[in-house]
């Protein structure tokens, strides 16, 4: 566990932003956090990627404080960034104690009157940046092309996960002016995000700012969404051979299933030990399997990750030779068989543990950027309802049984999958 | 234009931790911080490489070396590296051509059991010819599968255009196929007993344990050799060459790295050399970023950085940049670089932004154990003093203008003084090749690896 509990309070506006405070002077910096439950999930196909070119434009400057973002927080923080997934935006600053005024009033600025100052000029050229992200982080990278087919498989229509946050090229090149105003009054309301500010503030005066600056913003009648668990309608195995066209060098074998382990879901932990056990490290079980003793494959990766309407569990093998995709494919299966048919041990499980535990004391360690304490609080109050929860971060963790992790691999050989053999371009 | 509410009275009391730092009895220097507030426990020893001659230590033996102390499989059929994981602690090794960090972290009431294992695998190794054959196969595909990534090859390049061929700085620290297809069992043995061993010149840093007797009992039984004497300083400076590297696949984009040796007389050269380079690429803000990125939309982000720890000093500044736009970009990014002489000096206030935003980095750097692990570690491998950090902050403000001038002009006026290196599509690169700019080499990705 971690020494220190978290001391967190929440209040909620008039308006329906839910604020949370985490206050820790012992920290040099304020960091301020700010989620919309908004992500790709909200798009309509034809208009993928506009979840993500919005964050972008929010950078671009708003009614009075209309410049660039980062020309004004920059040199008054430690760091400020935003990120969209599938179900929501974020966007954070890690300030200067005596700048934390300045930081709320922007960040109420751009939510309450951003439209009224976005132009062409800033769509286009934050549509020029997008599509150069894009090209870095998918097409110019290793088998960054695979993602976009996979997802389009293991989630099919019109499963709002069919599609990848970056959007396709052409969707973004579309995006009208008019068509992201309507998306900042749809979302970026006041009731539909969360605040959160961890480390070193006064608490009263920030409410007081927080009151002074958001209080006013009106929460219009949000766009019904529903965000309950949504599992994918995929019915049987599929398998598929792609030729690749990125720059990855070694054939991978990619086997992803879409699951019903959404996040706080009862089998989140279970199926995140699973992917423990089978793959993190150089003791896991795949690793030993197929990197040291067969010598078949050169690397690999398992992960399970829960978003909020369902999950993924991948096993990604990067493998020697095209001639071996079947028996690596084979001996994956018959692992996942075995920890099945029961052979596990209670040290592999707590040793899962162990891992859990010093990854999660690493993370809280730090009150701002991605998976700080700021954003954490967030995460627990979107999906979990509770800032709280954050204190108790370990507990379904520390309560999974060997059984659980036999169940969850039950679950994985009775759930479709999709087998991918990537292979290289001669 | 904005009317944004003034800074608070409120002001920052938030202090730097302290460092200290012990010389035990057998010479080796321990650098500490505590961290109570989190239940972790780090603790790595570094050593430094002294000869980097390549007739000596053939490319990547270093790092290989320390992949076989932690991935080899012992008697027992466990690494290293599972047997600490078994004790509920977290393997970390790492090596460069300079250094070698390699250690655990582990709660903090659980070091002593993972600290006699790791000291007792460099005093007793243990060796294995099979594990040798199969890990340096591994090692070979490890490159093969890193030649996809454009940034990889592009730094390979730079390391080939910047330094002596006789030295393994010439080489990326993993390597490249042909030395480690030569590697010979026994000369790994005799490497690994070289640089895998306890000297006087090894340092320890530790977060989170201040005067545990237990510990310290055990760090000063360690057998420790004297010093070896340097000879990395023996080497010619290369005539510094451009290349493009093409690849077999049609880049999207083009990986581009320019790189240069700094000089380094002081440590008040550490606080020139960062505010520039927050001022050339270190921020978003930044002058590359700014232009590649914001004016243009070649790039979605272009950056620079500085390593302090490399003797001498390296400035590299990169990013991948459209590949249809890759001409353009290299004139932007010379013309950045010559207007800062010219038509587009530095101003004052850019010099302020970027004093704000370092003092709040070096402050904050020290939140996590982590990052304060990181600037410890920071320290001992740039050799300064335990009181760097503050005198850092003490020191920043007196900083102007004609200093950073007089720093940055006695380095670089263009382009054309750093190594410049581009991967990416062979017939985007072909165009480059007749650049009054600049005079490139074109080379495969395969002549690199």
């Amino acid at each position: 566990m971690n020494k220190k509990e978290h001391s967190v309070s929440k209040i909620t506006l008039s308006n329906g932003l839910q604020c949370i405070l985490n206050k820790d002077n012992t920290k040099g910096y304020a960091a301020l956090n700010i989620w919309y439950h908004v992500g790709s999930k909200n798009e309509k196909p034809g208009m993928t990627g506009f979840a993500h070119l919005f964050e972008h434009l929010m950078f671009e400057g708003s009614k009075n404080c209309n410049t660039n973002w980062f020309s004004i927080v920059e040199p008054i923080s430690t760091g400020i960034n935003g990120s969209t997934n599938s179900d929501r935006t974020n966007y954070w600053e890690n300030i200067s104690p005596e700048y934390l005024e300045r930081v709320i009033f922007m960040e109420a600025d751009r939510m309450g009157y951003l439209t009224e100052v976005l132009t062409d000029t800033k769509l286009e050229k934050e549509k020029k940046i997008v599509i150069q992200e894009r090209k870095q982080n998918y097409e110019n990278s290793p088998y960054g092309d695979s993602e976009e087919f996979i997802q389009d498989i293991i989630f099919p229509k019109p499963h709002p996960y069919n599609w990848q946050t970056i959007g396709y090229e052409s969707d973004i090149q579309k995006a009208k002016l008019s068509e992201t105003i309507k998306f900042h009054q749809n979302y970026y309301l006041p009731s539909n995000s969360s605040l959160a500010i961890s480390g070193n503030f006064n608490s009263k005066q920030t409410i007081k700012w927080l009151e002074q600056y958001f209080g006013n913003i009106k929460s219009n009648k949000i766009n019904s969404y529903n965000n309950k668990p949504l599992i994918s309608s995929l019915k049987k195995n599929i398998f598929h051979e792609m030729i690749g066209e990125s720059p990855a060098t070694l054939p991978k074998l990619i086997i992803r299933w879409p699951t019903n382990s959404h996040i706080f879901s009862n089998n989140e932990p279970e199926l995140d030990f699973l992917s423990t056990i089978l793959g993190d490290g150089i003791g896991s079980r795949l690793y030993q399997k197929l990197i040291t003793k067969t010598q078949l494959a050169q690397s690999l990766e398992v992960t399970h990750y829960s978003n909020e309407l369902a999950g993924e569990f991948d096993i990604s093998i990067n493998i020697k030779q095209e001639i071996n995709f079947d028996e690596i494919y084979k001996i994956t299966i018959d692992e996942i068989k075995n920890i099945n048919s029961g052979n596990i041990s209670n040290e592999e499980i707590i040793l899962a543990k162990n891992k859990y535990k010093l990854s999660i004391n690493r993370q809280l360690e730090k009150s701002g950027g991605f998976g700080g304490i700021a954003d954490m609080l967030n995460y627990f109050n979107i999906y979990g309802g509770n800032p709280n929860k954050i204190n108790n971060i370990l507990d379904r963790y520390n309560k999974v049984l060997k059984q659980d992790v036999i169940n969850a691999a039950e679950y994985l050989l009775r759930t479709p999958h999709l087998r991918l053999h990537y292979k290289i371009k001669k | 234009m904005n009317n944004l509410p003034s800074p608070s009275l409120l002001k920052n009391k938030f202090k730097l931790p302290d460092i200290s730092s012990e010389t035990l009895s057998n010479k080796i220097n321990i650098f500490t911080i505590n961290k109570p507030s989190t239940d972790l426990f780090t603790i790595l020893f570094i050593n430094k490489i002294n000869n980097k001659s390549t007739s000596i230590i053939p490319p990547g033996a270093i790092s290989f070396v320390i992949k076989m102390l932690f991935e080899q499989k012992g008697l027992n059929n466990y690494s290293l590296y599972e047997q600490i994981e078994n004790l509920g602690a977290d393997p970390i090794y790492s090596s460069d051509n300079n250094f070698i960090t390699l250690g655990f972290q582990s709660s903090s009431d659980n070091w002593e059991k993972p600290l006699n294992l790791i000291v007792n695998s460099i005093l007793n190794p243990y060796f294995s010819e099979k594990e040798f054959i199969r890990l340096k196969k591994q090692r070979t595909g490890e490159i093969i599968q890193n030649k996809g990534n454009p940034m990889y090859l592009a730094q390979k390049g730079l390391a080939k255009s910047i330094y002596s061929k006789d030295s393994i700085d010439s080489f990326t620290s993993s390597g490249n196929l042909s030395s480690i297809e030569n590697y010979e069992f026994e000369k790994i043995k005799k490497i690994f007993k070289q640089i895998l061993i306890f000297t006087e010149d090894t340092k320890i840093s530790i977060i989170n344990i201040n005067n545990d007797k237990k510990l310290n009992i055990i760090l000063n039984n360690l057998k420790t050799v004297k010093n070896i004497s340097n000879h990395s300083s023996d080497f010619s400076v290369p005539k510094k060459k451009n290349y493009l590297i093409y690849t077999n696949t049609n880049n999207p984009q083009s990986a581009i790295l320019f790189g240069k040796n700094l000089t380094l007389s002081n440590s008040t050269d550490i606080i020139l050399g960062d505010l520039f380079n927050e001022i050339l690429g270190g921020s978003f803000m930044s002058r590359l970023n700014v232009s590649l990125r914001e004016k243009k939309g070649y790039s979605y982000g272009f950056g620079s950085n500085i390593q302090w720890n490399t003797n001498p000093p390296l400035l590299i500044g990169g990013g991948s940049v459209n590949s249809t736009k890759t001409k353009e970009s290299i004139y932007e990014i010379n013309n950045e670089i010559q207007g800062l002489f010219n038509n587009n000096k530095i101003s004052n206030e850019e010099l302020n932004n970027a004093k704000h935003s370092l003092k709040q980095e070096y402050l904050n750097n020290f939140e996590t154990h982590t990052s304060a692990l990181k600037m410890l570690n920071w320290l001992i491998s740039a050799n300064q003093s335990k009181n760097f950090y503050n005198k850092y902050l003490e020191n920043i403000d007196k900083i102007d203008l004609n200093h950073i001038y007089q720093y940055i002009s006695q380095n670089f006026k263009s382009l054309n003084d750093f190594s410049t290196i581009i991967v990416g599509d062979k017939n985007h690169l072909r165009k480059l090749q007749n650049l009054d700019l600049i005079n490139f080499y074109l080379i495969a990705a395969d002549e690199i690896i």
